[in-house]
């Protein structure tokens, strides 16, 4: 079940112009700087923004295709998506968020076992915490049943241990559920630790330019050498999103 | 003392109000989430109650919902009997001169809802109408509650747009600011004060609500 998207957008300062694929089980990381145009490609993705021109294949079902007039929206994509700051509905309690799209009931205890908060069930979500917060959302994203999952920055606002507590969960989905995963950061040293494939960009294109600004070298990035880049990423020391 | 054209204000009042909430709300769902071409030309039409005198408003409604007009026709074809000077047809009449009071609240309701609750639902598979329901709704009780007593205080005070689609019939469309109206006409001053002061009481008591309302929802 690929993902395969070829993308183009007029933005207000630049123009998004940007191809890649994600095969099923692994986990892309679109990276950049912020306002490098990664959110937008993310929601494109999603159906809540449209290309100018492209096409995005999803497996055999075909999501958007600007030639052929082809553009399925949003609730018929079959996607998981978590927010830079989870967005679970306020009015219902943390089960109720995750139930909220799922077709298969069972699984929702399960999913609150998987993101270990059985315990914030009944809570609302104004009384837990971000992380906890993050983890439902992602609970409720994975109970729609997903055909591919796309992660927005949703580590971005936690504080370390639970960065690297969710982090943990994501590679353990990542091997469970055999769905392509489309994450968007600025944080390189995250985006080592998760990713199959790393794509960086800037400006809204593919740039190897903002990988050298961290220590001078220009860190091979493509498609085709994924494991040589994401071996050199993960020798620079710290989290190198803190010299950015 | 009659308090038959009290009891009928709050009757018209209350249904009124409920009709219109349901008509108001999925429109000013549409008009700030999915604002479509030529939005401003119905936003301004929708608002005209607001600038129009009543009476015009009345006059115009008259000639559309009179036995001459093409709502009025039509009434009378398919139900035997005129829809002026009817209950039914000051229920229209208040609907039609209430949707800026209902619309414009509940249009500022909805503005305030994080957009991201609609993408998420959307993301979940929700259609449009079901988030409306699911997650709008749920989500602006305290707005709608505010809308409906604006609409419900709007509608207890209506006089032209009544007395021009309903006139002043006992019991059927003699509401209590017409009765008011001709209790001074005909100076007996006791009957007019009595019903004003309880028009007056249940016109504060709404007031008190909708502001008790909006302090709650400023504290939350």
């Amino acid at each position: 079940m690929p993902l395969e998207a070829r993308l183009r957008k007029e933005l207000s300062n630049f123009q998004l112009d940007i191809s890649f694929s994600c095969p099923a089980g692994e986990l892309l990381t679109l990276a950049g700087p912020s306002g490098s145009g990664k959110t937008t490609i993310i929601r494109i993705l999603a159906g809540l923004d449209t290309p100018d021109s492209g096409s995005i294949q999803l497996a055999s079902r075909t999501l958007y295709d600007s030639r052929k007039k082809i553009r399925l929206n949003t609730q018929s994509r079959k996607l998981g998506y978590v927010f830079q700051e989870a967005s679970l509905f306020p009015h219902l309690s943390v089960s109720q968020n995750v139930a909220f799209g799922c077709k298969t009931p069972s699984l929702v205890p399960a999913l609150l076992d998987l993101m270990e908060i059985p315990q914030l069930a009944d809570r609302k979500p104004a009384r837990i915490s971000g992380g906890e917060r993050q983890r439902a959302a992602l609970a409720q994203a994975l109970a729609s049943e997903p055909e591919l999952l796309l992660l927005d920055e949703p580590f971005s606002a936690l504080d370390i241990k639970t960065r690297h507590s969710l982090q943990q969960k994501i590679l353990r989905i990542k091997e469970q559920l055999n769905i392509p995963i489309i994450l968007v950061t600025h944080d390189l040293q995250e985006a080592a630790v998760l990713s199959d494939r790393i794509v960086a960009m800037e400006e809204g294109k593919r740039s190897d330019g903002w990988l050298k600004r961290f220590d001078g070298t220009v860190l091979p990035v493509s498609d085709r050498n994924a494991a040589d880049h994401l071996t050199a990423i993960k020798q620079l020391p710290g989290d190198l999103s803190s010299t950015a | 003392m009659d308090y038959t054209p009290l009891i009928l204000s709050l009757q018209l009042a209350g249904v009124t109000t409920i009709l219109l909430l349901l008509f108001a709300a999925p429109l000013a769902y549409v008009l700030v989430f999915y604002p479509m071409r030529g939005i401003t030309f119905v936003e301004s039409l929708l608002g005209l109650p607001l600038v129009l005198p009543p009476t015009v408003f009345g006059f115009f409604l008259l000639m559309v919902m009179g036995p001459e007009g093409v709502v009025g026709r039509l009434h009378q074809n398919a139900l035997g009997s005129p829809l002026i000077f009817t209950f039914g047809g000051i229920v229209i009449a208040a609907m039609l001169h209430g949707i800026p009071y209902a619309v414009q609240p509940l249009k500022g309701t909805f503005a305030k809802l994080d957009r991201r609750l609609l993408e998420s639902a959307s993301v979940l598979g929700c259609s449009r109408s079901s988030a409306f329901f699911r997650v709008v709704l749920p989500n602006s009780l305290p707005g709608i509650a505010s809308a409906a007593i604006l609409c419900f205080a709007h509608t207890m005070g209506e006089f032209g747009v009544i007395l021009m689609i309903g006139g002043s019939i006992p019991g059927e469309t003699k509401v209590a600011s017409i009765a008011v109206f001709e209790y001074v006409e005909a100076m007996r001053y006791q009957e007019a004060w009595q019903l004003s002061i309880a028009l007056l009481l249940v016109s504060y008591t709404i007031l008190l609500a909708v502001n008790l309302l909006e302090r709650k929802n400023h504290a939350a």
